[in-house]
Protein backbone atom coordinates (compact mmCIF):
# COMPACT_ATOMS: atom_id res chain seq x y z
CA UNK A 1 0.00 0.00 0.00
CA UNK A 2 2.75 2.33 1.02
CA UNK A 3 4.69 1.28 -2.05
CA UNK A 4 1.65 2.05 -4.23
CA UNK A 5 1.29 5.45 -2.61
CA UNK A 6 4.96 6.13 -3.10
CA UNK A 7 4.67 5.02 -6.72
CA UNK A 8 1.61 7.28 -7.27
CA UNK A 9 3.34 10.17 -5.61
CA UNK A 10 6.51 9.59 -7.69
CA UNK A 11 4.41 9.37 -10.86
CA UNK A 12 2.60 12.58 -9.94
CA UNK A 13 5.86 14.40 -9.34
CA UNK A 14 7.24 13.21 -12.69
CA UNK A 15 4.02 14.22 -14.38
CA UNK A 16 4.06 17.55 -12.67
CA UNK A 17 7.67 18.13 -13.73
CA UNK A 18 6.71 17.20 -17.26
CA UNK A 19 3.70 19.53 -17.13
CA UNK A 20 5.87 22.29 -15.79
CA UNK A 21 8.42 21.67 -18.52
CA UNK A 22 5.70 21.61 -21.18
CA UNK A 23 4.20 24.77 -19.75
CA UNK A 24 7.61 26.46 -19.78
CA UNK A 25 8.05 25.42 -23.43
CA UNK A 26 4.60 26.72 -24.32
CA UNK A 27 5.28 29.94 -22.43
CA UNK A 28 8.66 30.34 -24.16
CA UNK A 29 7.13 29.65 -27.54
CA UNK A 30 4.27 32.07 -26.84
CA UNK A 31 6.73 34.71 -25.69
CA UNK A 32 8.75 34.31 -28.90
CA UNK A 33 5.60 34.47 -31.00
CA UNK A 34 4.53 37.56 -29.12
CA UNK A 35 7.92 39.15 -29.74
CA UNK A 36 7.62 38.30 -33.44
CA UNK A 37 4.11 39.74 -33.52
CA UNK A 38 5.26 42.88 -31.73
CA UNK A 39 8.13 43.28 -34.21
CA UNK A 40 5.78 42.75 -37.17
CA UNK A 41 3.30 45.22 -35.65
CA UNK A 42 6.12 47.73 -35.13
CA UNK A 43 7.20 47.35 -38.76
CA UNK A 44 3.60 47.73 -39.95
CA UNK A 45 3.17 50.80 -37.79
CA UNK A 46 6.40 52.24 -39.19
CA UNK A 47 5.30 51.54 -42.77
CA UNK A 48 1.90 53.08 -42.03
CA UNK A 49 3.57 56.19 -40.53
CA UNK A 50 5.81 56.49 -43.58
CA UNK A 51 2.85 56.15 -45.95
CA UNK A 52 0.85 58.73 -44.02
CA UNK A 53 3.86 61.03 -43.98
CA UNK A 54 4.46 60.44 -47.69
CA UNK A 55 0.84 61.26 -48.60
CA UNK A 56 0.78 64.25 -46.26
CA UNK A 57 4.01 65.69 -47.68
CA UNK A 58 2.90 65.09 -51.27
CA UNK A 59 -0.32 67.03 -50.57
CA UNK A 60 1.59 69.81 -48.81
CA UNK A 61 4.04 69.85 -51.71
CA UNK A 62 1.31 70.37 -54.30
CA UNK A 63 -0.30 73.07 -52.19
CA UNK A 64 2.89 74.96 -51.41
CA UNK A 65 4.12 74.88 -55.02
CA UNK A 66 0.78 76.35 -56.10
CA UNK A 67 0.92 79.01 -53.40
CA UNK A 68 4.56 79.80 -54.24
CA UNK A 69 3.61 80.30 -57.87
CA UNK A 70 0.66 82.53 -57.01
CA UNK A 71 2.71 84.61 -54.57
CA UNK A 72 5.11 85.53 -57.36
CA UNK A 73 2.44 87.55 -59.17
CA UNK A 74 1.82 90.14 -56.43
CA UNK A 75 5.52 90.07 -55.53
CA UNK A 76 6.30 90.89 -59.16
CA UNK A 77 3.99 93.90 -59.07
CA UNK A 78 5.37 95.19 -55.75
CA UNK A 79 8.94 94.67 -56.97
CA UNK A 80 8.33 96.59 -60.22
CA UNK A 81 6.56 99.42 -58.36
CA UNK A 82 9.53 99.72 -56.00
CA UNK A 83 11.94 99.78 -58.95
CA UNK A 84 9.89 102.55 -60.58
CA UNK A 85 9.82 104.48 -57.31
CA UNK A 86 13.57 104.17 -56.98
CA UNK A 87 13.99 105.77 -60.41
CA UNK A 88 12.34 108.95 -59.07
CA UNK A 89 15.06 111.57 -58.75
CA UNK A 90 13.87 113.69 -55.83
CA UNK A 91 13.47 110.90 -53.26
CA UNK A 92 14.53 111.63 -49.70
CA UNK A 93 17.21 109.47 -48.05
CA UNK A 94 14.55 108.14 -45.69
CA UNK A 95 12.37 107.02 -48.58
CA UNK A 96 15.34 105.38 -50.33
CA UNK A 97 16.19 103.51 -47.13
CA UNK A 98 12.56 102.35 -46.83
CA UNK A 99 12.65 101.08 -50.44
CA UNK A 100 15.92 99.25 -49.74
CA UNK A 101 14.37 97.50 -46.74
CA UNK A 102 11.25 96.59 -48.72
CA UNK A 103 13.40 95.17 -51.53
CA UNK A 104 15.40 93.07 -49.06
CA UNK A 105 12.22 91.65 -47.55
CA UNK A 106 10.85 90.95 -51.02
CA UNK A 107 14.04 89.02 -51.77
CA UNK A 108 13.30 86.83 -48.73
CA UNK A 109 9.81 86.10 -50.05
CA UNK A 110 11.23 85.31 -53.49
CA UNK A 111 13.81 82.92 -52.03
CA UNK A 112 11.13 81.08 -50.04
CA UNK A 113 8.89 80.90 -53.14
CA UNK A 114 11.76 79.49 -55.20
CA UNK A 115 12.49 76.88 -52.52
CA UNK A 116 8.84 75.88 -52.29
CA UNK A 117 8.59 75.58 -56.06
CA UNK A 118 11.58 73.24 -56.21
CA UNK A 119 9.67 70.13 -55.28
CA UNK A 120 8.23 70.02 -58.81
CA UNK A 121 8.60 66.65 -60.50
CA UNK A 122 11.93 65.41 -61.77
CA UNK A 123 12.12 65.77 -65.54
CA UNK A 124 13.16 62.66 -67.42
CA UNK A 125 15.58 64.60 -69.61
CA UNK A 126 17.59 65.67 -66.55
CA UNK A 127 18.14 62.07 -65.52
CA UNK A 128 21.52 60.54 -66.32
CA UNK A 129 23.25 57.35 -65.22
CA UNK A 130 25.50 58.33 -62.32
CA UNK A 131 28.10 56.79 -60.07
CA UNK A 132 27.18 57.61 -56.45
CA UNK A 133 30.88 57.88 -55.68
CA UNK A 134 31.18 60.81 -58.13
CA UNK A 135 27.99 62.49 -56.88
CA UNK A 136 28.97 62.30 -53.19
CA UNK A 137 32.59 63.10 -54.02
CA UNK A 138 31.56 66.28 -55.82
CA UNK A 139 29.49 67.44 -52.85
CA UNK A 140 32.36 66.73 -50.44
CA UNK A 141 34.77 68.66 -52.66
CA UNK A 142 32.40 71.63 -52.62
CA UNK A 143 31.89 71.40 -48.86
CA UNK A 144 35.51 70.55 -47.94
CA UNK A 145 36.64 74.10 -47.00
CA UNK A 146 33.67 74.58 -44.64
CA UNK A 147 33.99 71.09 -43.11
CA UNK A 148 37.71 71.66 -42.55
CA UNK A 149 37.05 75.07 -40.99
CA UNK A 150 34.55 73.46 -38.59
CA UNK A 151 37.06 70.75 -37.64
CA UNK A 152 34.89 67.92 -38.95
CA UNK A 153 36.48 64.56 -39.77
CA UNK A 154 35.06 62.95 -42.90
CA UNK A 155 34.86 59.17 -43.00
CA UNK A 156 33.60 57.91 -46.37
CA UNK A 157 33.37 54.35 -47.61
CA UNK A 158 31.89 53.50 -50.97
CA UNK A 159 30.67 49.96 -51.48
CA UNK A 160 32.65 48.53 -54.41
CA UNK A 161 30.80 47.48 -57.53
CA UNK A 162 27.57 49.44 -57.03
CA UNK A 163 25.74 49.91 -60.33
CA UNK A 164 25.31 53.28 -62.02
CA UNK A 165 21.92 54.69 -61.06
CA UNK A 166 19.57 57.10 -62.85
CA UNK A 167 19.66 60.48 -61.11
CA UNK A 168 19.04 64.15 -61.60
CA UNK A 169 22.60 64.72 -60.41
CA UNK A 170 22.16 68.35 -59.35
CA UNK A 171 19.06 67.56 -57.31
CA UNK A 172 20.66 64.61 -55.50
CA UNK A 173 23.74 66.72 -54.79
CA UNK A 174 21.40 69.33 -53.32
CA UNK A 175 19.92 66.68 -50.98
CA UNK A 176 23.33 65.45 -49.80
CA UNK A 177 24.61 69.00 -49.37
CA UNK A 178 21.55 69.83 -47.31
CA UNK A 179 22.03 66.86 -44.98
CA UNK A 180 25.73 67.66 -44.59
CA UNK A 181 24.91 71.31 -43.88
CA UNK A 182 22.44 70.26 -41.15
CA UNK A 183 25.00 67.83 -39.74
CA UNK A 184 27.61 70.60 -39.63
CA UNK A 185 25.25 72.85 -37.67
CA UNK A 186 24.31 70.00 -35.29
CA UNK A 187 28.01 69.29 -34.54
CA UNK A 188 28.97 72.93 -33.96
CA UNK A 189 29.38 72.61 -30.18
CA UNK A 190 30.35 68.93 -30.01
CA UNK A 191 33.78 67.72 -28.87
CA UNK A 192 33.81 64.90 -31.44
CA UNK A 193 32.86 65.90 -34.95
CA UNK A 194 32.65 63.03 -37.41
CA UNK A 195 30.65 62.91 -40.62
CA UNK A 196 30.30 59.31 -41.77
CA UNK A 197 29.06 58.40 -45.24
CA UNK A 198 28.47 54.87 -46.52
CA UNK A 199 26.97 53.46 -49.68
CA UNK A 200 25.76 49.89 -50.05
CA UNK A 201 23.18 47.79 -51.88
CA UNK A 202 19.82 47.94 -50.09
CA UNK A 203 18.22 45.15 -52.11
CA UNK A 204 18.47 43.69 -55.59
CA UNK A 205 17.15 46.86 -57.16
CA UNK A 206 17.91 49.60 -54.63
CA UNK A 207 21.03 51.25 -53.26
CA UNK A 208 21.40 52.99 -49.92
CA UNK A 209 23.28 56.13 -48.90
CA UNK A 210 23.78 56.38 -45.15
CA UNK A 211 24.95 59.72 -43.74
CA UNK A 212 25.48 59.99 -39.99
CA UNK A 213 26.92 62.62 -37.70
CA UNK A 214 28.00 62.98 -34.08
CA UNK A 215 25.78 65.99 -33.48
CA UNK A 216 23.01 66.52 -30.97
CA UNK A 217 20.57 64.14 -32.69
CA UNK A 218 16.90 64.62 -33.48
CA UNK A 219 14.58 65.59 -30.63
CA UNK A 220 11.95 63.16 -29.33
CA UNK A 221 8.83 63.55 -31.42
CA UNK A 222 10.65 65.36 -34.24
CA UNK A 223 11.51 62.21 -36.22
CA UNK A 224 8.14 62.27 -37.95
CA UNK A 225 8.04 66.04 -38.51
CA UNK A 226 11.58 66.93 -39.59
CA UNK A 227 10.58 66.59 -43.26
CA UNK A 228 7.62 68.96 -42.86
CA UNK A 229 7.93 72.36 -44.52
CA UNK A 230 9.20 75.12 -42.23
CA UNK A 231 10.39 72.63 -39.60
CA UNK A 232 13.59 74.06 -38.18
CA UNK A 233 15.57 74.15 -34.97
CA UNK A 234 17.67 77.03 -36.29
CA UNK A 235 17.15 80.76 -35.86
CA UNK A 236 15.03 82.46 -38.58
CA UNK A 237 18.09 84.09 -40.15
CA UNK A 238 19.88 80.73 -40.43
CA UNK A 239 17.45 78.98 -42.73
CA UNK A 240 13.88 78.75 -43.93
CA UNK A 241 13.23 75.21 -42.67
CA UNK A 242 12.59 73.99 -46.20
CA UNK A 243 15.79 72.03 -46.83
CA UNK A 244 14.61 68.60 -45.69
CA UNK A 245 11.15 69.13 -47.17
CA UNK A 246 12.76 69.83 -50.55
CA UNK A 247 15.10 66.86 -50.07
CA UNK A 248 12.15 64.59 -49.28
CA UNK A 249 10.36 65.64 -52.45
CA UNK A 250 13.47 65.25 -54.60
CA UNK A 251 13.99 61.69 -53.35
CA UNK A 252 10.28 60.90 -53.82
CA UNK A 253 10.61 62.30 -57.36
CA UNK A 254 13.31 59.69 -57.99
CA UNK A 255 11.03 56.92 -56.74
CA UNK A 256 13.17 56.55 -53.60
CA UNK A 257 12.78 56.90 -49.84
CA UNK A 258 14.48 59.07 -47.24
CA UNK A 259 14.20 58.70 -43.49
CA UNK A 260 16.06 59.65 -40.34
CA UNK A 261 16.99 57.99 -37.07
CA UNK A 262 19.12 58.80 -34.07
CA UNK A 263 22.34 56.79 -33.95
CA UNK A 264 24.41 55.16 -31.21
CA UNK A 265 26.77 58.18 -31.08
CA UNK A 266 23.85 60.41 -30.09
CA UNK A 267 23.81 62.06 -33.50
CA UNK A 268 21.45 61.80 -36.46
CA UNK A 269 21.55 59.30 -39.30
CA UNK A 270 19.89 59.89 -42.65
CA UNK A 271 19.13 57.05 -45.03
CA UNK A 272 18.47 57.57 -48.73
CA UNK A 273 17.27 54.57 -50.69
CA UNK A 274 17.30 54.98 -54.46
CA UNK A 275 16.07 52.63 -57.18
CA UNK A 276 18.57 51.24 -59.67
CA UNK A 277 16.00 51.83 -62.42
CA UNK A 278 13.71 54.86 -62.60
CA UNK A 279 9.96 54.49 -62.07
CA UNK A 280 9.58 55.56 -65.74
CA UNK A 281 11.97 52.82 -66.94
CA UNK A 282 10.28 50.35 -64.63
CA UNK A 283 6.85 51.25 -66.04
CA UNK A 284 8.16 50.91 -69.60
CA UNK A 285 9.65 47.49 -69.02
CA UNK A 286 6.40 46.47 -67.32
CA UNK A 287 4.45 47.64 -70.37
CA UNK A 288 6.81 45.70 -72.61
CA UNK A 289 6.29 42.58 -70.50
CA UNK A 290 2.52 43.01 -70.74
CA UNK B 1 7.76 105.53 -82.18
CA UNK B 2 8.26 101.78 -81.52
CA UNK B 3 5.17 99.95 -80.37
CA UNK B 4 4.93 97.39 -77.60
CA UNK B 5 1.91 95.25 -76.70
CA UNK B 6 1.84 94.03 -73.10
CA UNK B 7 -0.31 90.93 -72.53
CA UNK B 8 -0.99 89.96 -68.92
CA UNK B 9 -4.16 89.01 -67.05
CA UNK B 10 -3.03 91.15 -64.09
CA UNK B 11 -4.17 94.75 -64.56
CA UNK B 12 -1.45 96.05 -62.26
CA UNK B 13 1.28 94.34 -64.28
CA UNK B 14 -0.04 95.99 -67.44
CA UNK B 15 -0.19 99.35 -65.66
CA UNK B 16 3.31 99.29 -64.24
CA UNK B 17 4.89 98.04 -67.49
CA UNK B 18 2.99 100.65 -69.46
CA UNK B 19 4.21 103.39 -67.12
CA UNK B 20 7.81 102.20 -67.27
CA UNK B 21 8.03 101.57 -71.02
CA UNK B 22 6.18 104.80 -71.83
CA UNK B 23 8.81 106.65 -69.76
CA UNK B 24 11.37 105.13 -72.15
CA UNK B 25 9.51 106.61 -75.11
CA UNK B 26 7.74 103.51 -76.37
CA UNK B 27 4.11 103.49 -77.48
CA UNK B 28 2.54 100.94 -75.16
CA UNK B 29 -0.73 99.03 -75.58
CA UNK B 30 -2.14 96.43 -73.22
CA UNK B 31 -4.37 93.36 -73.38
CA UNK B 32 -5.72 91.39 -70.42
CA UNK B 33 -6.15 88.09 -72.28
CA UNK B 34 -4.96 86.15 -75.29
CA UNK B 35 -7.89 86.67 -77.62
CA UNK B 36 -7.89 90.46 -77.01
CA UNK B 37 -4.16 90.43 -77.77
CA UNK B 38 -4.72 88.62 -81.10
CA UNK B 39 -7.47 91.01 -82.10
CA UNK B 40 -5.21 93.99 -81.29
CA UNK B 41 -2.32 92.74 -83.43
CA UNK B 42 -3.57 94.22 -86.72
CA UNK B 43 -4.69 97.45 -85.09
CA UNK B 44 -1.51 98.07 -83.05
CA UNK B 45 1.08 96.35 -85.31
CA UNK B 46 3.53 95.99 -82.41
CA UNK B 47 7.28 95.59 -82.86
CA UNK B 48 7.43 93.73 -79.55
CA UNK B 49 4.90 91.70 -77.55
CA UNK B 50 5.53 91.10 -73.85
CA UNK B 51 3.57 87.94 -73.19
CA UNK B 52 2.77 86.23 -69.90
CA UNK B 53 2.90 82.44 -70.28
CA UNK B 54 0.33 81.50 -67.66
CA UNK B 55 -3.06 83.09 -68.37
CA UNK B 56 -6.58 81.82 -67.98
CA UNK B 57 -8.28 80.82 -71.23
CA UNK B 58 -5.85 81.06 -74.14
CA UNK B 59 -2.39 80.64 -72.59
CA UNK B 60 0.82 82.35 -73.66
CA UNK B 61 1.99 79.44 -75.82
CA UNK B 62 -1.24 79.46 -77.87
CA UNK B 63 -1.07 83.24 -78.23
CA UNK B 64 2.58 82.96 -79.34
CA UNK B 65 1.61 80.49 -82.11
CA UNK B 66 -1.14 82.86 -83.31
CA UNK B 67 1.20 85.88 -83.28
CA UNK B 68 3.83 84.00 -85.28
CA UNK B 69 1.14 82.91 -87.75
CA UNK B 70 0.02 86.55 -88.23
CA UNK B 71 3.51 88.09 -88.43
CA UNK B 72 6.64 86.11 -87.68
CA UNK B 73 8.79 89.26 -87.49
CA UNK B 74 7.13 90.44 -84.27
CA UNK B 75 9.54 89.95 -81.39
CA UNK B 76 7.81 88.04 -78.62
CA UNK B 77 9.31 88.16 -75.13
CA UNK B 78 7.74 85.64 -72.79
CA UNK B 79 7.26 86.39 -69.10
CA UNK B 80 7.33 83.41 -66.79
CA UNK B 81 7.42 82.43 -63.15
CA UNK B 82 10.68 80.88 -61.97
CA UNK B 83 9.28 77.34 -62.01
CA UNK B 84 8.28 77.47 -65.68
CA UNK B 85 11.69 77.16 -67.34
CA UNK B 86 10.61 74.10 -69.32
CA UNK B 87 7.64 76.00 -70.71
CA UNK B 88 9.85 78.96 -71.53
CA UNK B 89 12.27 76.73 -73.46
CA UNK B 90 9.34 75.39 -75.43
CA UNK B 91 8.32 78.97 -76.23
CA UNK B 92 11.80 79.69 -77.59
CA UNK B 93 11.51 76.59 -79.81
CA UNK B 94 8.21 78.00 -81.09
CA UNK B 95 9.85 81.27 -82.10
CA UNK B 96 9.83 83.48 -78.99
CA UNK B 97 12.78 85.88 -78.95
CA UNK B 98 13.55 85.59 -75.25
CA UNK B 99 11.98 85.03 -71.88
CA UNK B 100 12.27 86.86 -68.61
CA UNK B 101 11.38 85.58 -65.19
CA UNK B 102 9.28 87.06 -62.43
CA UNK B 103 9.92 89.20 -60.53
CA UNK B 104 10.98 91.28 -63.50
CA UNK B 105 14.10 93.40 -63.41
CA UNK B 106 13.04 96.55 -65.25
CA UNK B 107 16.59 97.47 -66.30
CA UNK B 108 17.05 94.01 -67.81
CA UNK B 109 13.66 94.27 -69.51
CA UNK B 110 14.65 97.62 -71.04
CA UNK B 111 17.86 96.09 -72.42
CA UNK B 112 16.11 93.04 -73.92
CA UNK B 113 13.43 95.24 -75.52
CA UNK B 114 16.02 97.66 -76.90
CA UNK B 115 18.16 94.90 -78.42
CA UNK B 116 15.14 93.29 -80.09
CA UNK B 117 13.87 96.66 -81.40
CA UNK B 118 17.27 97.30 -83.01
CA UNK B 119 17.10 93.80 -84.49
CA UNK B 120 13.53 94.26 -85.82
CA UNK B 121 14.20 97.68 -87.31
CA UNK B 122 17.44 96.44 -88.85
Amino acid sequence: MDTDKASDSSLNTTQLKQYAQDLAEVYKSEREKRKELEAAYGELQQTKDMLVQSEKLAAIGRLTAGVAHEILNPVNIISMRLQLLKMTEDLSDRAREAIRICENQLSRIIEISKDLGQFSRIHEKQITMCDLKDVIGHVLTLGAPQLKKEGITIDVQYHPGLPLIPLDKNRIEQVILNIISNATAAMADQATKVLRIRTKPASEDHVLIHISDTGTGIGQGDITTIFDPFFTTKRPDQGTGLGLFISYNIIQGHGGRIWAENNECGGASFFIELPVITPVQSQRSLEREI
Amino acid sequence: MERILVVDDEVEVCNVLKEFLASKDYEVHTALDGSTAISKLKEVRPHIVLLDIIMPGMDGIDVLKEIKAVDHTIGVIMVTAVADHELARRAIELGAYDYITKPMDLNYLETVVMVKIIDVLG
